[in-house]
């Protein structure tokens, strides 16, 4: 049964001319339309945005506080549905298009979470992952082979999800973050390197010129008792010296 | 600092070291092996000292023999102190 299409005859209309002016490569990205029409299309429909917003993103503290960023990402969803949307197939605008909205702010809010970057695909995975274990009231240590079977999911993919899931619990932190309020050091200052400070390495070279100085105007006696004492093997300084 | 002895790994002992050092045409026991290694430090640190142009005083010689952090990184500065050719001398090998 074909659903009656409640989008207005002049949004229709406007809808099949667009349709018209879109011209398509072969895998069906839009290479050029009018972008006159779209803009018009996406202003007649702007308010679709606002709703969807307000019905889906308005009870989290976290949500409020995006809104005008999550508003921005719902026009971008709303021009993709102009760009996908059939009118000859007969559904709502706004059935098509609160979808498209709806992707677009979530995989916003999802780039937000994690200051390490998931894929996509491995996002869509965790959540269905976890909507499963939540059907079934167990935890997500607890997925078994069979939960996986069931969503078509292979054990790398577990494993790439389960990796995801624990950068959720990272600890971010600046490292030019004072440690305290009381101490002027930074995280910087404390975090051990692994390059060589250059003035301690020129100092470094300068002592063991010095010491290379100062160990050869030891006579052979000392220094062969020297070297013994701290575990270095004197023979070779002997034997150099019966060679001269 | 009241530590009255200075423990070195990997070290030999006075003992041993005279017993080699007689072995090897310089006669002495582990009295004078004691005596030369403190005058060989001294005049080391006293050397490396002068290099590096704030020469030590006799009493701040015998301050440092006293510390164990020193020998240590004595321990870690004389073998870099051989040079290539005497590491590698064909004749001790």
């Amino acid at each position: 049964m074909t659903p009656k299409a409640n989008t207005n005859e002049e949004d229709l209309e406007l809808f099949k001319k667009y349709q018209t002016t879109k011209i398509l490569d072969e895998n069906g990205k839009i290479l050029k339309a009018d972008v006159t029409l779209r803009n018009d299309l996406a202003q007649r429909n702007a308010k679709l945005v606002t709703f969807v917003i307000n019905k889906f993103y308005s009870k989290k503290q976290k949500h409020k506080e995006l809104r005008s960023d999550l508003l921005q990402e719902g026009h971008l969803g709303l021009f993709d549905a102009i760009d996908g949307f059939k009118p000859e197939l007969g559904f709502k605008f706004s059935t098509y298009a609160t979808w498209w909205i709806r992707q677009s702010v979530n995989s916003y809010l999802l780039d937000q979470e994690p200051m390490l970057h998931i894929p996509s695909h491995i996002r869509t995975a965790r959540n269905k992952l976890f909507n499963l274990a939540k059907e079934r009231s167990t935890a997500f240590k607890d997925i078994g082979k069979d939960m996986l079977d069931e969503l078509g999911m292979t054990e790398k993919m577990f494993a790439s999800v389960t990796a995801a899931v624990k950068t959720k619990s990272w600890f971010c932190q600046s490292i030019d973050e004072q440690l305290s309020s009381s101490m002027d050091k930074t995280l910087k200052d404390v975090i051990p390197s692994n390059s060589v400070d250059m003035s301690i390495s020129v100092d470094n070279k300068r002592i063991l010129t010095a010491a290379k100085e100062a160990f050869s105007k030891l006579n052979l006696r000392e220094k062969c008792v020297l070297l013994e004492r701290y575990g270095v093997d004197c023979s070779g300084i002997l034997a150099k010296e019966n060679v001269k | 600092m009241n530590q009255k002895y200075i423990t070195i790994e990997e070290g030999e002992d006075y003992r041993t070291i005279a017993t080699k050092m007689t072995a090897l045409g310089y006669k002495m026991n582990h009295a004078t092996a004691r005596n030369i290694l403190l005058s060989g430090m001294r005049k080391f640190m006293l050397n490396i000292s002068e290099s590096l142009g704030r020469p030590l005083t006799d009493d701040e010689c015998s301050m440092l023999v006293m510390r164990q952090d020193i020998h240590e990184v004595l321990g870690d500065i004389l073998p870099l102190c051989l040079t290539e050719e005497t590491k590698q001398c064909p004749v001790a090998k």
